[in-house]
């Protein structure tokens, strides 16, 4: 149900999906829940900010930390973005989600950030950028030639019902995932981050890192595959000793 | 459609070309005419039916991973940050 009185536009001069929608308006309105905790917030309810705070700072962090290779600069950027969000509050407008917002915020100090911190950098392995046309999936994977060219060679193996549950309960497989997520280059990192591990909507994590959809999902499936493969590797109980 | 022969080839999408659109038609971002052939060859297909489905699992399990541990000092000290801009906002009106 979404409300017919507003209309949705982004600050002006700024169309994150150039010419492309004509159907959905700019920007990603704000939730009923959104709206109510803007509200407080504007109220000055201090559990409300810790509320932002607690639901937030974690993604936060792993956001900054895409851009940023240490822990503790991701920290001070994250605080810097909550004392951004403090001091902007009263001129937000609520034309984006409330959470739009700060991850633009954080992404824009992130970046920053991660500039000034590359000139004093010599490793290049945390720039490594991604060609979006290259295959999410070993192409070995399937038959090169013939009739079946293009089809499944080695296909997964099925996982049972149970799988996700026990991934979770273990300790060794969510580390997996950790190192998958980790070692992805920055633009798989941020989409998945963003899209699946804090949930934004498609379209608000295309305005907040200005790419086209097709775009969107050509790095998250990338990012995807990366994180599946981990856990095939774990499961197949081939995952290499921590050296 | 002469039935045996659809079982015996292969069918118009590859596998390749599903896993690369796996992630675009979980969250339906794919047209129509694609969507079809995507189903029909995920129908017949359990390479392709196993790839998604972990797919989808992983794009769940995400979002339930054990997230960075809050520090209380700082919330604390954020969550004072934002009464004190708050009480100067509304002295200062
Ligand atoms: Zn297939």
């Amino acid at each position: 149900m979404n409300s017919a009185i507003t209309t949705y536009h982004e600050s002006p001069g700024q169309s994150f999906l150039a010419g492309e929608s004509t159907v959905v308006s700019a920007g990603t309105p704000p939730s009923e829940a959104g709206r109510t905790l803007l509200a407080r917030l504007r109220a000055g309810d201090e559990g409300a900010f810790g509320e932002l705070v607690d639901k937030h700072h974690g993604a936060l962090i792993r956001m900054a930390l895409s851009h940023v290779a240490d822990r503790e600069v991701a920290e001070e950027v994250v605080q810097d973005t909550w004392i951004a969000v403090i001091e902007g509050l009263s001129r937000f407008e609520g034309r984006s989600s409330l959470r739009t917002w700060i991850f633009g915020i954080l992404i824009h100090k992130a970046k920053d950030r991660g500039v000034r911190e590359k000139r004093h950098r010599t490793f290049s392995a945390f720039d490594s950028h991604e060609d979006d046309h290259d295959e999410a999936l070993d192409p070995s994977r399937f038959h090169q030639s013939g009739e079946w060219a293009g089809h499944w060679a080695f296909p997964p193996q099925p996982w049972d019902d149970q799988t996700p549950e026990k991934l979770l309960a273990s300790q060794q497989a969510v580390a997996a995932m950790q190192r998958a997520i980790d070692a992805l280059p920055v633009t798989l990192k941020e989409v998945l981050i963003l899209r699946d591990v804090d949930g934004l909507e498609s379209q608000e994590v295309c305005e907040l890192l200005k790419i086209t959809e097709t775009n969107l999902y050509v790095r998250l499936h990338r990012a995807r595959e990366r994180v599946r493969r981990a856990v095939e590797v774990y499961l197949e109980g081939m995952v290499p000793e921590a050296v | 459609m002469a039935h045996d022969a659809f079982e015996r080839t292969a069918p118009d999408i590859t596998c390749r070309e599903v896993v690369d659109r796996t992630s675009a038609y979980l969250d339906e971002h794919v047209g129509d005419p694609i969507k079809v052939r995507l189903t029909m060859h995920l129908s017949s297909c359990i390479g392709c039916g196993t790839y998604v489905k972990q797919i989808a699992s992983i794009r769940n399990l995400l979002g339930l991973l054990p997230g960075a541990v809050e520090e209380p000092a700082r919330r604390d000290r954020l969550c004072r940050i934002f009464s004190a801009r708050q009480q100067r906002l509304s002295s200062a009106t």
